[in-house]
């Protein structure tokens, strides 16, 4: 019993870091294109260095959510209550991604 | 339009819609009074890797295609803002997406106990997966308006 607790309870801890890693990605993903749409700098850099901007965001997104998950998973929680406030703040932050990058968008189009 | 592209475009299009539709089938799932956390978990496999098809069909399309060949038709037309706000927006959203989905993957391949044990996680888990259900269908609306301002 305790042997299928611990096995559980480190399901519990990948899984942590694994949605840790997402919310850092998305994070990552929102700033980057609002930094990147501002600086021009940043744009021509991303460009530069990967072939296209858009490319860039999403390799450098995977190696964030590759990085923090894995690292994440050694130090995270093992609790349930962790994960469901993970999950949480995973669904939080992409509503406003989602929000901040439509008026993000909208602004420049519209200026 | 080379026929690389026709079929890159196909596979974004085809990938992106079943992967939404494998979303809906784990949102679908989870509110069930009893879940069927093997048949959620290979759902949730199979909507990671269709999301991952559409991403790399649709940036290689995006990248190589669609900033040359069919952005300045949609800056030219009737509803330039079909580039400026709707694919400026949907291209990075869409980026999003994955993340979401590896994370409803991740909690019914290591967690699944707590979607049946923890009402908490279980809600969390509801509420995240409704919500990349409609970021995909919105996602999918925005491809067709952008599809729409090319003709």
């Amino acid at each position: 019993m305790n042997r299928i607790n611990k096995v559980c309870s480190i399901g519990i801890k990948i899984t942590n870091g694994v949605v840790l890693g997402s919310i850092i990605a998305v994070v990552f993903i929102t700033l980057v294109t609002l930094v990147a749409g501002l600086n021009p700098l940043i744009k021509t850099w991303l460009k530069d260095a990967f072939g296209h901007h858009w490319v860039g965001k999403s390799i450098l997104s995977v190696v964030i959510f590759a990085t923090v998950s894995l690292f994440a998973g050694f130090f995270e929680s093992r609790e349930g209550q962790r994960l469901a406030g993970l999950l949480n703040a995973l669904f939080w932050i992409t509503a406003l991604a989602s929000i901040l990058l439509l008026v993000f968008f909208t602004y420049e189009a519209l200026t | 339009m080379s026929t690389l592209f026709k079929y890159l475009l196909v596979a974004h299009v085809v990938a992106g819609i079943l992967a939404v539709a494998g979303l809906w089938l784990v949102w679908l799932n989870i509110i069930k009074d009893k879940v069927n956390i093997s048949f959620v978990k290979n759902v949730a496999l199979w909507t990671v890797i269709l999301l991952f098809l559409s991403w790399v069909s649709g940036g290689w399309y995006y990248v190589q295609y669609y900033g040359t060949a069919v952005k300045p038709i949609i800056k030219a037309g009737s509803f330039p803002l079909a580039h400026s706000i709707v694919m400026e927006w949907k291209e990075h959203i869409f980026l999003l997406l994955p993340f979401l989905a590896i994370s409803i993957l991740g909690v019914f391949l290591f967690a699944g106990d707590q979607v049946e044990s923890n009402l908490a996680v279980r809600r969390s888990a509801t509420r995240l997966a409704g919500a990349a259900t409609i970021l995909g269908i919105i996602i999918t609306l925005a491809g067709v308006v952008i599809s729409g301002a090319v003709r």
